[in-house]
């Protein structure tokens, strides 16, 4: 309907219409655009169509009558347009605006012709309501303009080539980037190669043969700025595609990734340290690696080799595997502990290696935590000090030995001068008394009385001297002595001992028994022993003396028993090797017997101890080195 | 304070014993002195006069070093029988030892009065019997 009615208005250019015309009353009703007639001159609206009245929102008999001026925007502009219209008849495709009768404006679209009407001539003008098409319009030359802007504005240079490689557009970016370097500035339908130096136009134009071939490329270089600024780019061309496939140009696209480079090198470099730190770590120190549970997931070749284990039969195992038993339970309770809240852990641990070596090690637990805080491994770095400890725990024996020593002595020197000074307070006193006494007879006494004491005094020397000769014997001379030997030779000097007694000496030790001694102490230390064991003899039964020789841990355990009368430990235990002491109320007992024999094994290395129960027996077992 | 009629001298040194009778005899002849070798003769003899009063003892040289039952095992032995002596001894450590922790262990004791090193002369004696000596 719409073309019908352009082809019977083209037709007025050939003359006017005249508006009785049946058709066109049919035509005027029923268009689809608005058609309004009104008088050039005043623009007084004469008729209106349906169309026209919905368009400007009037009712008809309202419309008719009223100046079109009242609903046009911009009046000279129409007033010119109708000039026009009055010289060449018709105007085409005239755009304006106008009111409707509530005030909003409406984009038309204007075809006018002039024509009688009822014997006047008045334009016929039909009128499109172009809004929508308009705003349609704007947006799109906005959102173009934003794209620009975005194109304009983006960090990324574009140049847009035709398939034979000119320069057809690019954006700003584009011009700043390498070019500036060949003293160029980027322009249209210039050829792409111009912009590089000769000695790339080879392969530049081998990578574009490809993109023009359908492919992507793509490559990234690098620039010195000056010595040490250092500028990355990439490029890449991309192939555009027109119809039927064909290729019709080329987009490069040059971005500049300086700093993502810089990023990529940055980590680059931190994780060459990391593994070269993780090399000298590896390289220095025993390493293991285990989840939260304890077992091992990763090992170094340190921790085999002074494990002596093999990295598969390491690899799941439970860190349990090299515990040597050195340390209490809660030594490790308190370990894992401390890790298992995310805390360091540092000590020294005694392990076990494979074959049953027993190594140190001075270690540091880390906790590698998860997002959460929470210990997801433990990495165990650790390193040996086996030779320190070593040295500490023979420092620590050398300590005890000295102290011992020293205890030893000052409890010596006592002993000496206790014995000493009741000899002299004696020797005191007998003196006083010989003053005083006129009766011969009492000097004499007296006399006999200074002559006990000066007699017990040499004794007391004499003791003290063989034990300060044991204390003081620093080489004393050790050989191998055969042990049954030395028992048969002991008893032979304690014959007449046994036979009144009615001992039974029953030596278990086999000819051949090597210890190393020193020949005199082992003769002194058996004779004590064994005379002390028939001595001491119960005296409801005969005394019975076993001697045996065992092997203990590194040297050999030499044991006497008896059936005597027995110590009760528990009162005497502590006096027992002690000098002058005596238990029994023996008349020959001098207390002197056990605190040299214990001296002696201790001048040797060896220790000694006892076990007794009174009315039982007793057994002394003597550790020899 | 009663009369010191009773003393024991508890050593195993029989020529301090000796001396240590003439000399406390020099000084007051009309005391009953006792003599014991051993802690445990010493303890049997308070056992076996626990109602005689008189074969008590007022005071009470006491060695340490001695054989069967020394000084301190004599000590730990009265302590337990204490309660049922009728009377009051007073008891002096005399001993040739000068080791400070002899000393300390007589101190230890509310029932030792005094710790005397020998020789035991007259002087220290005449001023014991007088119970002067602190």
């Amino acid at each position: 309907m719409d073309l019908d009615l352009r082809m019977e208005v083209d037709r007025t250019q050939y003359g006017f219409v005249n508006a009785s015309d049946y058709r066109y009353e049919y035509l005027f009703e029923n268009a689809n655009d608005a058609i309004l007639i009104f008088e050039p001159s005043t623009e007084v609206i004469l008729n209106a169509n349906e169309k026209a009245c919905k368009l400007y929102g009037f009712e008809k008999s309202e419309l008719i009558g009223i100046s079109l001026k009242q609903l046009t925007k911009n009046v000279a502009q129409g007033e010119a347009e109708i000039q026009k219209l009055l010289q060449h008849f018709t105007v085409k495709n005239y755009e304006t605006q106008q009111y409707r009768k509530d005030g909003s404006q409406v984009d038309l679209l204007i075809n006018s012709s002039i024509i009688e009407y009822e014997g006047k001539p008045a334009v016929l003008s039909i009128n499109r309501d172009v809004s929508e098409r308009k705003r349609a319009e704007e947006a799109l030359s906005k959102s173009e303009a934003n794209l620009q802007t975005i194109f304009e504005n983006t960090d990324i240079g574009y140049i847009l080539m035709s398939n034979t490689l000119l320069i057809r557009s690019f954006n700003r970016p584009a011009g700043l980037f390498i070019f500036r370097k060949h003293g160029k500035i980027l322009q249209k339908d210039d050829d792409l190669f111009n912009y590089f130096p000769p000695e790339r136009i080879a392969g530049l134009k081998l990578m574009l043969q490809s993109v023009l071939q359908g492919k992507v490329m793509e490559y990234e270089r690098n620039l010195f700025k000056s010595k040490t600024e250092e500028y990355w780019y990439a490029v890449k061309f991309t192939p555009i595609t027109g119809k039927n496939q064909k290729i019709t140009g080329v987009v490069m696209m040059i971005e500049n990734i300086t700093e993502r480079k810089q990023n990529e090198i940055a980590l680059q470099r931190s994780l060459k340290e990391i593994s070269d730190y993780k090399f000298a770590l590896d390289a220095s120190s025993i390493v293991s690696i285990t989840n939260p549970r304890g077992t091992i997931t990763f090992v170094n070749d340190n921790f085999c080799k002074i494990s002596k284990y093999t990295a598969e039969e390491l690899l799941g195992q439970d860190h349990a595997i090299i515990n040597s038993g050195f340390h209490p339970k809660s030594f490790f309770r308190d370990l894992w502990n401390t890790i298992a809240l995310g805390k360091i852990w540092k000590g020294e641990i005694c392990n076990k290696a494979k074959d049953g070596t027993l190594y140190w090690v001075d270690n540091t637990i880390l906790p590698f935590l998860d997002a959460q805080g929470r210990p997801y491994q433990y990495i165990s770095i650790r390193n040996e000090i086996t030779e320190r400890k070593q040295a500490e725990f023979e420092l620590q024996k050398s300590y005890n030995l000295v102290s011992d020593q020293n205890k030893r002595l000052l409890n010596f020197s006592y002993i000496v001068s206790h014995n000493l000074r009741s000899h002299a307070s004696n020797i005191k006193t007998i003196l006083q008394f010989l003053k005083d006494a006129d009766d011969p007879q009492e000097r004499q006494m007296m006399l006999g009385h200074l002559e006990t004491v000066a007699d017990r005094l040499d004794e007391t020397l004499h003791n003290l001297n063989e034990v300060v000769s044991i204390q003081q014997n620093d080489n004393l001379q050790l050989e191998l002595l055969d042990l049954y030997t030395y028992v048969q030779k002991v008893m032979e000097l304690l014959q007449d001992q046994i036979v009144a007694k009615n001992a039974q000496i029953k030596s278990n030790i086999e000819p051949n028994v090597q210890v190393r001694w020193n020949a005199a102490y082992l003769e002194s230390i058996l004779f004590n022993f064994i005379s002390n064991a028939i001595k001491y003899s119960h005296p409801d039964r005969a005394p019975e003396v076993k001697i045996d020789y065992l092997k203990h841990e590194n040297g050999g355990l030499l044991q006497i028993e008896d059936n005597g009368i027995g110590i009760d430990l528990e009162k005497n235990g502590d006096k027992l090797f002690g000098m002058y002491k005596t238990f029994h109320g023996n008349k020959d007992a001098k207390g002197l017997g056990l605190f040299i024999a214990k001296n002696q094994i201790e001048a040797m290395g060896g220790k000694v101890e006892v076990r007794s129960t009174p009315n039982v027996g007793t057994t002394f077992m003597i550790y020899i080195q | 304070m009663e009369k010191l009629e009773t003393i024991f001298i508890v050593d195993d040194d029989e020529i301090y014993q000796l001396f240590t009778q003439k000399s406390i005899l020099r000084l007051n002849k009309d005391l009953s002195i006792f003599s014991f070798v051993n802690g445990r003769d010493a303890i049997q003899r308070l056992q076996q006069n626990l109602e005689s009063n008189q074969a008590l003892p007022d005071l009470i040289l006491l060695d340490i070093n001695m054989p069967v039952m020394d000084g301190w095992q004599f000590m730990d032995a009265y302590l337990s029988l204490k309660q049922s002596i009728p009377k009051e001894i007073t008891i002096y450590i005399v001993s040739s030892s000068i080791a400070p922790s002899d000393k300390d262990k007589a101190a230890s004791y509310p029932a030792i009065a005094g710790f005397i090193s020998k020789p035991l002369n007259l002087e220290v004696l005449e001023k014991l019997i007088h119970f002067k000596l602190v």
